[in-house]
């Protein structure tokens, strides 16, 4: 009897002083003290769009894998998928359920892929889309019809709105309006910088010169299976021109490869590696494993930041071309010695970056301190956040904190491909391969 | 003045429908107040204004020859975005535009954006059809700053709610604040006074409480065994309490964050009801009754305030007053109804004989209605991510229940008292016989 008198003043006073008094603690920040953090948000997107067809059945569009990802000026979240790619034999190798084709885990009976291009807004609605996926043939002839880059790989969205695609098998770059209208585009399609190989599909060879088999990473008008773009708004330190395009040639190629807003040829850096690995020399890129470079990203501070993907580090340039610095990803500090050990385990850590925070589309253009990078790993499926200047491993965006996060869960990862920054400091996570999907990671409170 | 009607609502025209990319449906503007004049700077989607032929040069905009476009987009603009000062239409006295860039950041703020538009225009810059703005600044002649301002867009009504304004007001030597309206939203006060305000919101809740299905059958459920004013007056009081409370803590930012939140609501909602349409089946006490209608009044209080939340922007300054308007208006629709139900169960159960089966029938009916909302809500729930418990999750929770156990208290003390007053009474007049006997 006496508790229960008790009970009450003391819920009472307990409520009140945890509510309004003795205890104010701050948030608590997943990147450590005074860092920002996110939360996965797992209802994004909404359910795709299902158009009715002429059978009368609703068909759900999946996108399959989401290889690219790209923000414009309103903070709308593009996507590159290879949905469409349905039934392509790549190399020899017909893809499957694990790789390309939507069939299988992803896609019931009904399904269709999604158009190449779809973006989002931070809602969640589709809000766009474009490329026609009836454009893409299977059998003998898959790709040669279509105009989009077979192989959709990165996407960028410029100063002037218009959306870029680049493509892993491919040997174009294309720049498109908002309406899908194509507008430009460098390089010769099916056609790459480099020897002749024997891709073949259905028996006909196709894309003969596109691999990494041995890259001639020297043409003025061709590629090599280009994986990013990122454009210039600001005058070319050498021509005075705005609106250069900076491409990764790096699936076939290893070089950065600069054009004017014309497509002519400006200039090219970097070089092919003998070797994959740690002792790879400043300035040139893994010689095997794909993606060398991965990634091409203009920052504010004037500087071209490049993934070398099979050697883990972010390599740096100046403009015109000079090497800057190396930005290797390696584990924090703060972590465990098991996840120290776990996360040096994987390769091909540097797949992607960008910066945060990044008030603007254009990374280049944002007026913030780019203080963090944003480093998708597709090798350890994680994300992790490096201090820009430092270099150092400072959180992880992936729920299983510093250490590898594979996993179809919210907040896990499945070959984790590529990422981008919202103007108000949220992140998209794109999954390609198996992962098959793009995730919105939401920051937490107002830290900027 | 005819160029001016040929330009008319310009923007409105259906052919802003036609366009097939509905990416830019965001308007951005700043209306600026000083002592003689108002600035309105505005950044309209160059696909929103398909309607006026600016010139392109192939894909994109021939900027050189662009004027004569943009001064008959501007007239659009000015007609198609009233501001009104005392009720009169403000007539510009000058306007300039910009095509721009959909990189150009000048209006993050109203100073970079009106700088932006003094600086001639780059022709030199090359922008693509529809990936772009136009920026305009129009100046109007005021008479005080002092004046009542109001704001109107017809701005594509045909986009509707998709075409937003916001509108970021900057009165004379006051703070700035921020509003988002559409078409649809009417003549908007910039600066209203307290009784204007007031009276938006009591028309607000009056309308938002007829209008709410699930809050009219929670009322439905308390009247349904009371049938009885002075009984019902303590239930319905002790539920207007309850809302009350957390609706105007929901203004003041105390309600919890997060998607899971607004399903939760919707559920206990549906709970609530499907609770009362039992306890009427199951006949339970009612002596009780308003403890519970007040508790549950907390949860409407939350639905209440998602209603509250889109127009609390026009409450200019007078934030508690349109809060306790708002609520008045809750009340007086609240009032309405109860009567309403009142008079009609009685018309209903008045020649029955056995009105308890009656008001189990119709308790019935709602809890089924009601328990299939709570299942659809609870789906919708479950999908949704609950929050990790956090240190300031915690804080929050043990706000509401400080609130809550002090609530609960404040009304067990008030139960005690009247319980006590009541025996008083009784006691008293069983010990004096009462007069009126004794004289007989």
């Amino acid at each position: 009897m006496k508790v229960r008198r008790y009970l009450y003043p003391i819920a009472v006073m307990l409520a009140l002083a945890i509510g309004f008094g003795v205890w104010q603690p701050k948030q608590v920040k997943a990147g450590g003290h005074g860092q920002p953090s996110w939360t996965v948000d797992p209802g994004w997107p909404n359910p795709l769009p299902a158009p009715v067809g002429t059978d009368g059945v609703a068909h759900r569009w999946v996108t399959g894998e989401v290889a690219g990802t790209c923000i414009d000026s309103s903070d709308h979240i593009f996507t590159v998928n290879r949905g469409w790619e349905v039934g392509v034999t790549l190399n020899g190798v017909l893809q499957g359920a694990e790789s390309g084709a939507i069939d299988g885990q992803d896609a019931s009976a009904s399904a269709i892929p999604s158009p190449p291009v779809v973006a989002y807004d931070q809602r969640g609605n589709v809000v766009a889309s474009f490329g026609d996926p009836s454009l893409v043939q299977t059998g003998v002839s898959y790709g040669a019809a279509a105009v989009l880059p077979h192989g959709m790989h990165g996407c960028y969205v410029d100063y002037q709105n218009n959306v870029w695609i680049g493509g892993n098998g491919d040997g174009i770059v294309q720049k498109y309006s908002q309406s899908g209208q194509l507008l430009m585009q460098i390089g010769t399609k099916g056609t790459c910088d480099g020897p002749a190989t024997n891709s073949t599909v259905g028996g006909a060879t196709v894309y003969s010169t596109c691999g990494e088999a041995e890259d001639f990473n020297s043409s003025h008008t061709l590629l090599n299976e280009p994986a990013d773009i990122s454009v210039d708004p600001e005058p070319d330190p050498v021509t005075g021109t705005r609106g250069d395009v900076y491409i990764a040639d790096g699936y076939g190629n290893h070089r950065i490869v600069v054009f004017d807003s014309k497509g002519n040829f400006l200039r090219q850096f970097g070089t092919k590696c003998s070797t994959t690995g740690p002792s790879c020399p400043d300035g040139t890129y893994g010689a095997t494993g794909g993606g060398h470079p991965h990634c091409v990203v203009l920052g504010n501070d004037n500087l071209v930041y490049t993934c070398d993907r099979p050697d883990s580090r972010f390599e740096v340039w100046d403009k015109e071309g000079n090497f800057v610095r190396s930005i290797p990803v390696e584990p924090s500090s703060n972590a465990t010695p098991g996840n120290q050990a776990a996360i040096l385990k994987g390769g091909t850590r540097a797949c992607d970056l960008d910066f945060w925070p990044n008030i603007d589309f254009l990374a280049d253009k944002s007026p913030t301190s780019q203080r963090l990078l944003i480093n998708v790993d597709l090798g350890n499926d994680n994300v992790w956040i490096l201090d820009k200047e430092s270099g150092a491993m400072i959180g992880a965006l992936g729920r299983c904190g510093l250490s590898p996060c594979p996993g179809h869960g919210a907040g896990q990862f499945a070959f984790a491909h590529t990422g981008a920054t919202t103007s108000d400091g949220n992140i998209y996570i794109a999954e390609t391969i198996t992962g098959r999907r793009i995730q919105r990671f939401v920051l937490n409170g107002k830290d900027r | 003045m005819f160029a001016v009607l040929g330009v008319c609502c310009v923007l409105a025209s259906p052919k802003a429908l036609a366009h097939d990319f509905p990416l830019h449906t965001v308007m951005n503007s700043f209306v600026r107040i000083e002592s003689d004049r108002a600035d309105l700077i505005i950044r309209v989607p160059l696909d929103m204004v398909h309607s006026v032929p600016f010139p392109l040069n192939g894909r994109r905009y021939n900027l050189q020859s662009s004027g004569p476009a943009i001064q008959q987009a501007l007239i659009g603009i000015a007609n198609d975005i009233e501001i009104q000062e005392n009720g009169v239409r403000l007539i510009p006295s000058s306007s300039i535009g910009h095509l721009t860039l959909p990189s150009e950041r000048s209006f993050e703020d109203y100073s970079q954006a009106s700088a932006a538009l003094a600086q001639p225009m780059d022709i030199s810059t090359e922008i693509y059809f529809d990936q772009g703005f136009l920026d305009a600044h129009i100046v109007y002649p005021i008479s005080s700053a002092k004046s009542v301002f109001t704001i109107r867009t017809i701005l594509a009504p045909d986009l509707g709610d998709y075409a937003k304004l916001t509108v970021r007001f900057m009165p004379l030597n006051a703070g700035s604040r921020a509003f988002m309206i559409t078409s649809s939203s009417g003549r908007v006060p910039l600066n209203p006074p307290w009784y204007r305000a007031a009276e938006g919101f009591v028309v607000l809740g009056v309308s938002h409480i007829l209008s709410g299905l699930d809050h009219l059958l929670f009322l439905l459920c308390l009247v349904i065994p009371i049938r009885q004013l002075r009984v019902l007056i303590p239930v319905i009081t002790a539920f207007t309490f309850g809302h009350s409370v957390t609706l105007i803590g929901t203004a003041y930012d105390l309600a919890p964050n997060g998607n899971w939140f607004p399903p939760f609501v919707e559920t206990a909602i549906a709970l609530s009801i499907v609770y009362m349409a039992v306890e009427n089946i199951v006949g339970a006490k009612l002596d009780r009754r308003w403890m519970i209608a007040g508790l549950f009044g907390l949860v409407h209080g939350f639905g209440f305030s998602y209603a509250l939340k889109e127009s609390l922007q026009f409450a200019g300054s007078h934030l508690l007053v349109s809060l306790l308007a708002f609520n008045m208006g809750i009340e007086i629709g609240q009032l309405f109804m109860v009567t309403l139900m009142m008079a009609g169960l009685w018309l209903m159960f008045r020649h029955a004989r056995h009105p308890r089966i009656g008001a189990i029938v119709l308790s019935a009916f709602v809890a089924h209605t009601a328990w299939h909302w709570m299942m659809e809500r609870g789906a919708v729930l479950w999908q949704t991510q609950w929050p990790p418990i956090t240190a300031i999750s915690i804080v929050i929770l043990a706000r509401w229940a400080a609130v809550l156990l002090l609530a609960g208290g404040a009304a067990k003390l008030l139960s005690r008292l009247t319980k006590r007053s009541r025996l008083a009474t009784v006691t008293a007049s069983m010990i004096a016989p009462p007069a009126e006997k004794s004289a007989v």
